[in-house]
């Protein structure tokens, strides 16, 4: 790989966190936990609760934008809190498979701010923590979605139930959906684990490859009008590929 | 910034502990005895395929689990003589209800659940029991089995009764007022009407199954005893926020669990014209349940005059996202085949609020198509409906209001009726049977 410099995998972050932020939008407009919680459990007027979220989701939008064209430090770590925020409630309001689950599950989006805001400071100096950052970030996602699939996550099942006879015409039995979770979340774990010891480029891009399939899963099961749950997930893709990039940056720099 | 191996292992080691730490823990809650609060409680009946011939028994007891956990039942009122009633069963499942931590701090009491599977009912019937937890017995309670021909009957129909967040704050100290008042519209229209047999639950009985949340769900349950203690079996249906062990545990469904596990779905027939499919939208749509869904609706079709699918989450969502996964996944995979055989009515919850759409087949008005009817009113907060949406327009609607429905089954229709808090009506409609040649 050449004339990859940190300028480019900054940019490449920044624009997964632009699409994260798009996701969480559309998302928040769509109705989600915050509304829920709000009406169902604080008493808030359903009108009233409903402004709070459109404005929280205005607030995503409009920071992940400038969060793009100027990463400012404080809106950075504001925006992780938000998403980490986002990730309690879900887990705290349920009301869908595994939302217990809801922060691991959502660390790579959580944390991807944070390894921004390494590389954007003081690029140089902190490769190697964005590196470790992102990387034990996405690890915790892989390995949370692996002992999901591992766990028969019904709406896995359906995606690649529904996902198989729409693009390929073949309607498999539930059975056989179950076996290949199975086998799905193994690989994710394994994946996620071997990175942290033998981090190679053949495993991150296989991470892309599969994040990329998982996110757009959403769409083949159900259609283009679920490109906002495609966008929520654009770190499980690009921080992959931008993990391959730091990973030459870093080995260049140790060239004398 | 240096982030060493060891800061590495940490964060790892923090992960881990949050992830154990998500599981439900089982503790003991030391309580102060009251010999008063052994006896048995929260008596219910709980229907599931055939309510001519069978039902299911449930009741809970507080502080000890008990040795001897029976049913005396008989088809003659016997004063609850325990030695009078013809015949008696054993609880089939005993245990110890699960507890976890937010349980213990909302002091609530250790339960124990028991039910009982009696079997070989005549239909149309009137059963008179009482249950016997050591030498602690109940009250003389009674519930009339469904029926096996052609008459007509009625149902109740309602879901969604929960209310707050983690922490009930209706319990005890706020009581849930809502909920009670739609109870007791439940039990005036039980005694108005004995043709009312049962009750169809759409689910999400509280926030949470934990025991704090049911617990509370089944005290405020007892308000629906009806004259001389008459009990309204239950249909039980699963929503999103019945998904904790403390549901599996307290409703308990017989041979359709040992058949399926607790990732039911189940068929129920009432008399000989009428059929009413229980599905389940927390678990895969797509998988064994579509395919059981399709062979039930073939074959049920054939043999009924009327055909009905419950369940909780909305194929046509009148409050929430209409794009939103969940329902779009339903809207997709299952509606088609409503349609292809011709379901005479679909019940839906979760959105917390009453509505009738127009009639819907192929995702548009028309006539022959199948009206959706929901969603979730027994006491849950209402919210706002989306007005501008096509499948509410009239003779749809949609409005914020606690509602519970009655069904009626007769030859000629369904005549459907929803009923506010104070016993108003609220909408009105009949379905005709479907001239299906």
């Amino acid at each position: 790989m050449r004339d990859v410099s940190i300028s480019n995998v900054l940019w490449l972050l920044k624009l997964a966190l632009l699409l994260q932020c798009v996701g969480v939008f559309f998302y928040l407009k769509g109705g989600s936990a915050i509304e829920t919680m709000l009406f169902m459990e604080m008493g808030l007027e359903q009108a009233n609760s409903k402004l709070v979220e459109n404005i929280i989701a205005w607030v995503f939008l409009i920071f992940g934008i400038v969060a793009f064209l100027k990463p400012d430090k404080y809106l950075l770590v504001i925006i992780s809190l938000l998403t980490l925020a986002l990730a309690y409630i879900i887990k705290r309001q349920a009301g869908s498979p595994f939302t217990e689950w809801s922060i691991p599950s959502h660390f790579i989006r959580i944390i991807l701010p944070i390894g921004i805001l390494l590389l954007a400071t003081n690029k140089q100096k902190n490769i190697r923590g964005a590196y470790w950052v992102l990387l034990v970030g996405l690890s915790i996602t892989f390995i949370t979605h692996g002992l999901e699939a591992w766990s028969l996550h019904p709406r896995f099942i359906d995606y690649l139930l529904i996902s198989s006879e729409k693009t390929l015409g073949i309607r498999f039995k539930q059975s056989s959906a179950e076996i290949v979770l199975k086998v799905i979340g193994t690989i994710d774990i394994l994946v996620a684990l071997s990175t942290l010891v033998f981090p190679k480029n053949a495993v991150f891009y296989w991470m892309a490859f599969w994040g990329f399939v998982t996110a757009f899963a959403r769409v083949t099961e159900l259609g283009l009008g679920l490109y906002p749950e495609v966008l929520i997930r654009a770190g499980h893709w690009l921080v992959p590929i931008s993990l391959v990039w730091l990973n030459e940056i870093r080995n260049q720099s140790k060239v004398p | 910034m240096k982030l060493s191996s060891s800061a590495i292992l940490a964060l790892f080691l923090l992960f881990s502990f949050y992830f154990f730490s998500c599981k439900p823990k089982d503790e003991n809650q030391q309580v102060f005895i009251d010999k008063a609060e052994l006896a048995p409680r929260h008596l219910r009946v709980i229907w599931t395929e055939n309510p001519s011939t069978s039902a299911i028994i449930s009741w809970t007891t507080l502080h000890e689990h008990g040795k001897v956990h029976r049913v005396f039942y008989d088809s003659l009122r016997r004063g609850g003589e325990k030695r009078n009633y013809v015949s008696q069963v054993s609880a089939s499942k005993n245990g110890a209800i699960s507890m976890v931590d937010e349980d213990l701090k909302e002091g609530v009491p250790q339960g124990y659940y028991h039910h009982a599977d009696l079997t070989n009912l005549k239909p149309s019937t009137k059963y008179y029991f009482v249950v016997e937890s050591d030498d602690l017995v109940s009250d003389e309670f009674y519930f009339i089995t469904g029926p096996e021909d052609d008459r007509v009957i009625s149902l109740l129909w309602g879901g969604d009764s929960r209310m707050g967040g983690p922490e009930p704050r209706y319990a005890g100290r706020t009581p849930h007022v809502d909920r009670q008042e739609m109870n007791k519209r439940i039990k005036s229209l039980m005694d108005e009407d004995p043709n009312i047999l049962g009750f169809i639950h759409g689910a999400d009985y509280g926030t949470t199954a934990d025991w704090r949340h049911l617990f509370w769900w089944f005290e405020d349950h007892e308000i629906v005893i009806g004259e001389g203690n008459r009990l309204l079996p239950l249909i039980i249906s699963r929503g999103n926020h019945d998904m904790q062990i403390g549901f599996e545990e307290n409703f308990w469904l017989g041979d359709t669990q040992r058949k399926r596990g607790f990732d039911y779905y189940f068929a129920t027939q009432f008399g000989s014209k009428t059929a009413i499919l229980t599905l389940n939208t927390e678990i895969s749509v797509a998988g064994d349940q579509r395919d059981w869904l399709e062979e039930n609706l073939s074959n049920k079709r054939k043999e009924n005059r009327w055909l009905l699918v419950n369940y909780h989450r909305p194929a046509y969502p009148v409050v929430k996202d209409f794009e939103n996964a969940t329902f779009k996944r339903v809207r997709d995979t299952w509606v088609p085949y409503f349609e292809k055989y011709n379901v005479d009515l679909a019940l839906e919850s979760d959105g917390h609020i009453l509505k009738r759409t127009v009639p819907i087949r192929n995702n548009k008005y028309d006539e022959t198509g199948i009206v959706y009817i929901g969603e979730g009113g027994l006491g849950v907060p209402q919210r706002v409906a989306d007005s501008t949406r096509w499948f509410i327009q009239p003779p749809g609607f949609a409005m914020s209001a606690h509602n519970v429905h009655k069904l009626t089954f007769s030859r000629e229709m369904i005549q459907i009726k929803a009923f506010g808090m104070d016993g108003e009506v609220l909408d009105q409609f009949e379905v005709k049977p479907r001239n299906l040649n």
